[in-house]
Order: C-alpha cells, then structure tokens, then sequence
C-alpha cells in the first residue's frame, strides 16, 4: 500500500510517501518545508504561523514527491485532522480532500499526537502491545497507555507548559537562541552537576500529571539574582531537572501498567540527555522491557509520521469521506 | 484597579472576580514577563466559565478553543502571540471568527497591535515582584 500523507497542523508543512506491507514501513520520502530550500525565507528561521504560508510551499512540496497529476501509484491519502491552528489544519485537510476527491483514492484523517506516536513505529522493532508512550513536545506533554492500533487511554499531561515550551522559554530568560532545546542540550554537557538544582515539580505526586511553570519561574529567579552564574551551570541544572521529571513519572506508570514496551516521541525526544537517561532507567529498573526511540528526523513535526498512522488506519478501513473531513483543532486521543 | 496575589491561587481568584463581571464577548489582553502569571491567571478564567480541563499554556498551540458550562458565555478562546513575529498577517489568525460574538470570551497573551480593532479591550497586566509576589493592574 503506497500512502501520501500531508501534515499542516501548526508551523510545519510537510508531504510523504510510505510504502506499507505487513508490518514492513518504508518512508521513501520525508519532505519538511522548514528543512529545505523552496523558500529562502526558510532558512533556519522561526517558520511563520501563517495558513498563506502552507498555501505557498503546498503545490512546490507536492511537486518535490514526484507524483503525476493523476495520482497514479497512490493507494491512500492521510492528511492531520488535528490538533492544531485550524486555519493551518484547513489547508492540508482541504487540500488533501480535493487530491482524494480527484484522484478517487481513500482518504484518513490522522491525528497529530498519534503521528507523534506512530514515529516510534517506522523503524524497527516496532513497539509491542500493551506500550506506554511518552510524548514530549513544544506542546504537549503526556504519557498515552497504547493498547492496540488506535488504542490509547490518556494516563497524565501537563497541567501548564510543555516541557519543550519549558526548554524555549528557559533559554529565552538566559538570552539563548531559539530553538532552546538543542542548545540547552548542548551547553549542559559542559555545566558543573551538582552546582545548582532546581525543583521537580510535582515529581511526587500519586498521578502521572505534570507541571513546568514553576521551574521556568525558579529559572527566572535565580538567573535575576545570580548575573554571574554561568548558563552551562544553569542549563545542567535546569535540563536535569526536567529529564528527571519525566523519566520519574513515565517510569511510575510503567510499574503501574506493566506494559511491553515503552516508546519516546515528540520534538523533545530529540534531545540527547532524555533518550538516553529514560533508556538507561528503563534497562534498570524493567530490563525485560523494550525501548524504541525516532530517528532524530522523525522527532519534530513531519509527515512521515502521518503516514504511518495513516498506514494503521487504512489496514483497518478507517476512511472519511472527502467532502465531510473536518479540522478540528481540540481533537484529542481517547 | 492594582491588586496584590501572594500565590497562583490568589491569581486564579482574582481572574474568577474579574470572569464574574463579564457576560459575553469581551477581549482580555494579559500582558507581563515570562513567569509573571499570564497562564495562571487564565486558569483561573478557565475555572470560573466551568472548563473541564485546566487551561494549559498556548505558545505553541498558538491557539486554544475550549467549551464551557456557563450560562453567557459557550467558548473560551485561549491565543499566545508568543511565538508569532509583529509583521504576522492577523487574517491567519482567523480571529474574526470569534472577535466580537456575544457566547465567547478572548484571552490573549503576548497579544500582537491592535488586534481587538473595535472590540473593547480589558487589560490586565502582570508584574513580578519577588518569586511569589505579583501586583496586577486590571484596566477596563
């Protein structure tokens, strides 16, 4: 089964085309607007929030895969449904419904965190069932219990910042860059341990819920008291402090749920320190347990993750009639 | 009027007394630093109109839409500019959408010039005083 699939839902405009027998995925491309050349206004900047925006790399991408007008060699089309900025969201999901329309092909409506998820499914191993899947974004930031294909029961969030909005906006206050995550990855391997600790906020408590504000306030405040401090120091400090919150939490609904596997995903399964403190506790504390991390082009948002639960979807019949696919920005996962 | 919050929850009640006084349709701009209590605030709007779910943090989201159990007013539209540049094309936004209906409610964070243009606008500004200390001005 060959699937085209289109992901609008925020920033990004990405088109890929996967190629689906069994269980065997292979993505024979992965085009991210903000990654290539289509517009010199991409380079390395922030890419602009704007529907006109994916109207304008849309037709250049489509045209990068290579398909002809016809559609030929195309089984399915998967587009995002949601979440997201629904004028973003609207111009995949139209476009995509007017390709399927036009070229009579059927057409899923896949959703963004489940695409999240399904990144971890790409490559092999793939993850067994039960799994229980943390998903670190700008975003969002949740633990989802996966009991089948399509199967999921939200087990906690966060209850304010996501833990990637936590990186950027802890970067900002020490006048880093922007992405914030790389660069407080990086600038952490040369920080002293130990030199200073942020709290972990609701590392505690009975849920698998969580909570970055307070230690983006904490970061706030000791950077306003301390001008001397050095930002290899705090970015150890503070990088620590969330990978231990997360990993703390994930792991406790682990012993919970006593899944088969447990899987990383979302932009912030990007970052060096996360995937290999979680992969190092897990082989502690549930050596039986398999780990399955994305290929770093596979963390952030693409569509080739959209592709693949795209691919589940179509095996089980799971079409929307073109003219009736909605975007919905609060779609959720259960 | 400045009013004084010694924690997030005194935060959350002043937005509860502020929410008391709407009926549909206003525009609320949250203006203040990082970790001045925008979110927080918003929260507790969102506890005051009935949302089930706490009101988490729209910078990426850029957008958040929440249903309400309210007798006025039916949507809580959360939006952070946060992330958007000022040259950002407001028509992307779709926010006529929603600018002005008499069921929503519009909180912004980071809000971009003029993006009410005739709606009036509440203003709530919030300012850090020590790690726990806030003062916010509220403007109608």
């Amino acid at each position: 089964m060959r699937i085209l699939a289109i992901e609008t839902s925020c920033d990004e405009t990405s088109f890929a085309l996967l190629q689906g027998e069994g269980d065997i995925i292979t993505i024979e491309k992965n085009l991210v607007a903000s990654q290539i050349d289509i517009h010199a206004k991409y380079g390395g900047v922030v890419p602009e929030v704007a529907a006109r925006q994916h109207t304008e790399t849309f037709i250049p991408l489509l045209k990068e895969l290579g398909i002809n007008e016809n559609g030929d060699g195309i089984d399915v089309i998967a587009v995002t449904a949601g979440p997201g900025l629904v004028p973003a969201l609207r111009i995949g999901v139209a476009g995509a419904a007017t390709l399927a329309w036009s070229w009579d092909k059927p057409l899923v409506g896949v959703n963004h965190l489940e695409g999240h998820l399904y990144s971890c499914f790409i490559d092999d191993p793939k993850p067994a069932f039960p799994a229980i899947g943390l998903l670190v974004s700008g975003g969002h930031t949740e633990i989802v219990l996966m009991k089948g294909h399509g199967e999921y029961e939200l087990l906690g969030m966060t209850r304010d910042d996501a833990a990637g909005e936590a990186y950027d906006k802890a970067a900002k206050l020490m006048g880093l860059g922007y992405p914030g995550g790389p660069v407080i990855d990086k600038l952490s391997l040369e920080g002293a341990p130990d030199a200073i600790t942020f709290p972990r906020p609701m590392i505690k408590t009975p849920d698998f819920d969580f909570s970055f504000s307070g230690l983006k306030t904490a970061v706030r405040t000791f950077v306003l008291e301390n001008p001397e401090a050095k930002n290899e120091d705090i970015c150890h400090a503070f990088q620590e402090a969330v990978v231990d919150v997360l990993c703390t939490k994930t792991l406790k609904a682990m012993e919970q749920h006593q899944p088969k596997s447990l899987f990383l995903s979302g932009g912030v399964s990007a970052n060096k320190r996360l995937r290999t403190e979680l992969g190092n506790r897990l082989k502690e504390q549930f050596p039986d347990m398999t780990y399955h991390i994305p290929a770093f082009h596979y963390c952030t948002d693409n569509a080739a993750m959209i592709a693949t639960a795209g691919y589940y979807k179509a095996l089980k019949k799971e079409f929307t009639d073109p003219l009736t696919l909605l975007a919905d920005p609060s779609l959720q996962l259960d | 009027m400045t009013h004084t919050s010694h924690s997030p929850e005194e935060t959350q009640q002043l937005a509860k007394d502020l929410v008391a006084t709407f009926k549909g349709g206003e525009f609320v701009e949250l203006l203040g630093d990082l970790g001045a209590g925008k979110t927080t605030f918003a929260q507790g709007v969102g506890q005051a109109l009935g949302v089930k779910r706490p009101l988490r943090s729209p910078t990426f989201t850029i957008m958040n839409i929440y249903k309400t159990d309210h007798s006025t007013i039916k949507q809580l539209v959360h939006i952070d500019c946060y992330r958007l540049q000022e040259t950002c094309d407001l028509r992307a936004l779709e926010l006529e959408e929603w600018l002005g209906k008499p069921d929503t409610l519009i909180l912004t964070e980071w809000p971009l010039k003029n993006m009410a243009g005739e709606i009036k606008t509440i203003r709530v500004t919030l300012e850090s005083q020590s790690e726990t200390l806030r003062t916010i001005t509220i403007n109608t």
